[in-house]
């Protein structure tokens, strides 16, 4: 009797039944259990068992000195009538996300759209959706990566992966609890703390070298706990100079003064308009907002090119002007390679 | 285990498909759930050897396939699937999130489609939803108001021609054009429309947050496939090569020859023996190329061909001019 038998039979056993049965009841009836000689061998195999129909969302319940029940309204799909054009959108999200390489439970959803559609009549839309959406680059390393990232925050488990951030010479062990993930322009991230630094930090996952693996703690029950009121979704808001990578310093309040056709590219970032106010106008305007990481700000700022400013702080403005001056002195000379 | 596990996901689905719907053949269940021939037919073996004690014949399940069709009988207790559990509903809800800024049209439709999907998880599952959905953060937002989304969903798969005013997003410069829209691309966290431009007679790609407005037409237009490249069609870039796109040898610092591989994946990049890199790509958009050797303007050590170095020579000298200025300078708009 091969394992996969012995499950259906078992689940055919529970789900037929209208009452609670007992160990010695299934021990003796369900076919699978026969070969197994010893009351422990036997105990074993069915709490295997009973995990592995849990795993698949069959709710089984112990009910005290009369045995295992499984409730028929929580097993059973209720009955779910989708109109025609919901599930028409629903089959054609779903073929969008499909393609997405690196979408987490997108193993999920097939099956989970089968479930879905179980009462309604879903027409299939053959043509394929003219979209080419794309998330970000997949390949079956960072797919893996993520699956593990995945896994460990749900079951709180600690990680560690060898991990060479953009400015860092050689990669370093980090030893990490690993908070969630989210997507900014292009890129995974993972938030966790990490326990080498003793910090709250970020790591960018196609950064990482190698697999990641799970750091051994406690078999069952979680290894650590997520703060509570800690949200990825607001990391994955912000621009990289908002965000510090590590806990720490308070944001600094920038000025910047900005030609009108920077705008609107700005626009989001802005928390006050100084002057001259209201919109429209061919002059420039001083602006104020926020960031904590001076090098991810000054990356940005200047990568929009002219028509934009900083105006204070004084210390980043200088810093601005030594970057610039370096890079002038850099290629001002005849062109050299090598 | 989990290949147990896999298999015995599906047979538990397979089963009350089989029984809602007997009009389905073999090759389409085979189809639907991505299995094939062989494997449905050792699922149905293993399923005919399954049942209820005491295993007679009036109480195994029944199950035939022939002639394509697969007949299953005797597993009432499995005439419907399992719950969705909150993994599934996860992945609904994430499709949903993805595709919806662009399926604008149905945005009220799958707006239902959710509420119904969360009202078919049990209390703990939603519970366990609402943990994953505090995990993982994808702000995919279309960035047009949904109107004009609406109104280019339509032109795309209508094949109507529309007429769109453009905001260039970095030089700010303002056109009119129409367009006869192909494809909308999600790359790096930005919308482009891929589509063919009147005024241009060529295949051009927007920014989707640079277009103004957007009106469609009642102009009926054919896609001209041969005109998009496949890599921009497998969605592996969003730049489109042109006839004056000429090749460029940059060179860096070795601080920052990460970043050059990172950003520019898929283009050649040779690393030097101090651990500096060349990197040689084909463009024409100069402009577009300094505003990002600007991200980090004290790396770049080599630019060719010389009136790249020169155009970005002067760049870096305006801008040094302008923070030289112990207060701000009047700013010269470009």
């Amino acid at each position: 009797m091969r394992k996969i038998e012995r499950l259906i039979n078992l689940l055919a056993f529970l789900l037929d039944s209208r009452r609670p049965r007992s160990l010695d009841e299934i021990r003796s009836r369900v076919l699978g259990y026969e070969g197994i000689d010893s009351e422990e061998a036997f105990r074993r195999a069915f709490e295997r068992d009973k995990d592995e129909l849990r795993e698949l969302g069959v709710p089984i319940e112990y009910h005290e000195e009369e045995g295992y029940f499984i409730p028929k309204d929580a097993y059973y799909l209720p009955a779910l009538a989708f109109e025609p054009e919901e599930a028409l959108a629903l089959s054609l999200a779903a073929r969008i996300a499909e393609t997405q390489p690196l979408l987490p439970a997108r193993n999920r959803l097939h099956s989970a759209l089968l479930k879905i559609l179980f009462d309604t009549e879903a027409p299939s839309p053959e043509e394929k959706p003219p979209l080419v959406v794309r998330l970000g680059e997949g390949t079956e390393e960072l797919e893996r990566r993520l699956e593990v990232l995945d896994e460990a925050v749900g079951a709180r488990k600690v990680v560690k992966f060898s991990y060479r951030g953009i400015s860092d010479a050689e990669p370093h062990e980090r030893t990490v609890e690993p908070y969630g993930r989210f997507y900014r322009q292009g890129h995974w991230y993972l938030a966790g703390r990490c326990r080498t630094r003793g910090r709250l930090r970020l790591f960018r996952v196609d950064r990482i070298r190698g697999d990641v693996e799970p750091v051994a703690g406690r078999p069952k029950g979680r290894d650590y706990e997520i703060p509570p009121g800690f949200s990825v979704a607001e990391y994955a808001r912000k621009e990289l100079w908002e965000l510090s990578e590590e806990e720490g310093p308070l944001p600094v309040k920038v000025k910047l003064r900005v030609a009108p056709h920077l705008l609107p590219a700005l626009r989001p970032f802005i928390s006050t308009v100084e002057r001259p106010e209201g919109e429209g106008g061919a002059e420039a305007r001083e602006v104020i907002l926020e960031a904590t990481n001076r090098d991810f700000f000054l990356q940005w700022l200047l990568g929009l090119g002219e028509g934009v400013e900083l105006v204070e702080p004084a210390e980043w403005r200088r810093e601005a002007l030594s970057l610039l001056s370096a890079a002038e002195e850099a290629v001002g000379g005849a062109a050299a390679y090598g | 285990m989990a290949k147990v596990r896999e298999r015995l996901e599906k047979m538990l689905l397979l089963v009350p498909y089989v029984m809602q719907h007997p009009e389905l053949t073999a090759t389409d269940l085979c189809r639907h759930f991505g299995v094939s021939r062989k494997e449905l037919t050792r699922d149905l073996q293993v399923l005919f050897l399954c049942g209820l004690p005491d295993y007679g014949p009036g109480d195994l399940i029944f199950c035939v396939l022939e002639d394509d069709r697969v007949h299953i009988e005797m597993a009432d207790y499995l005439a419907r699937p399992v719950r969705l559990t909150a993994g599934e509903a996860f992945s609904l809800l994430l499709a949903i999130r993805i595709a919806g800024g662009l399926l604008a049209k149905s945005s009220v439709a799958l707006e239902r489609a959710e509420e119904k999907i969360r009202s078919a998880l049990a209390v703990q599952e939603l519970g366990d939803l609402r943990e994953l959905e505090e995990r993982v953060a994808i702000p995919v937002e279309a960035q047009l108001p949904g109107e004009a989304m609406s109104e280019l969903s339509e032109a795309i798969t209508a094949q109507r021609s529309a007429d769109i005013t453009y905001r260039a997003v970095n030089t700010g410069d303002v056109s009119r054009r129409r367009l006869d829209p192909y494809y909308l691309l999600l790359m790096y966290g930005k919308w482009y429309l891929v589509a063919y431009c009147h005024s241009r007679q060529d295949l051009r790609i927007f920014r989707l947050d640079g277009i103004e407005d957007l009106k469609l037409t009642d102009l009926r237009f054919e896609r001209r496939e041969e005109l998009v490249p496949a890599r921009l069609r497998e969605g592996e870039t969003v730049y489109l090569p042109g006839p004056q796109d000429c090749t460029v040898r940059l060179s860096f610092t070795p601080r920052i020859a990460q970043w050059v591989r990172e950003s520019w994946a898929g283009e050649q990049v040779e690393t030097l023996a101090g651990g500096g890199c060349v990197l040689t790509l084909k463009t024409s958009n100069y402009g577009w190329l300094i505003r990002r050797l600007l991200q980090h303007p004290s790396e770049v050590v080599g630019l060719e061909p010389e009136d790249l170095r020169r155009q970005f020579l002067d760049t870096v000298r305006r801008l040094r001019r302008v923070y030289e200025g112990e207060t701000a300078a009047a700013l010269s708009v470009t």
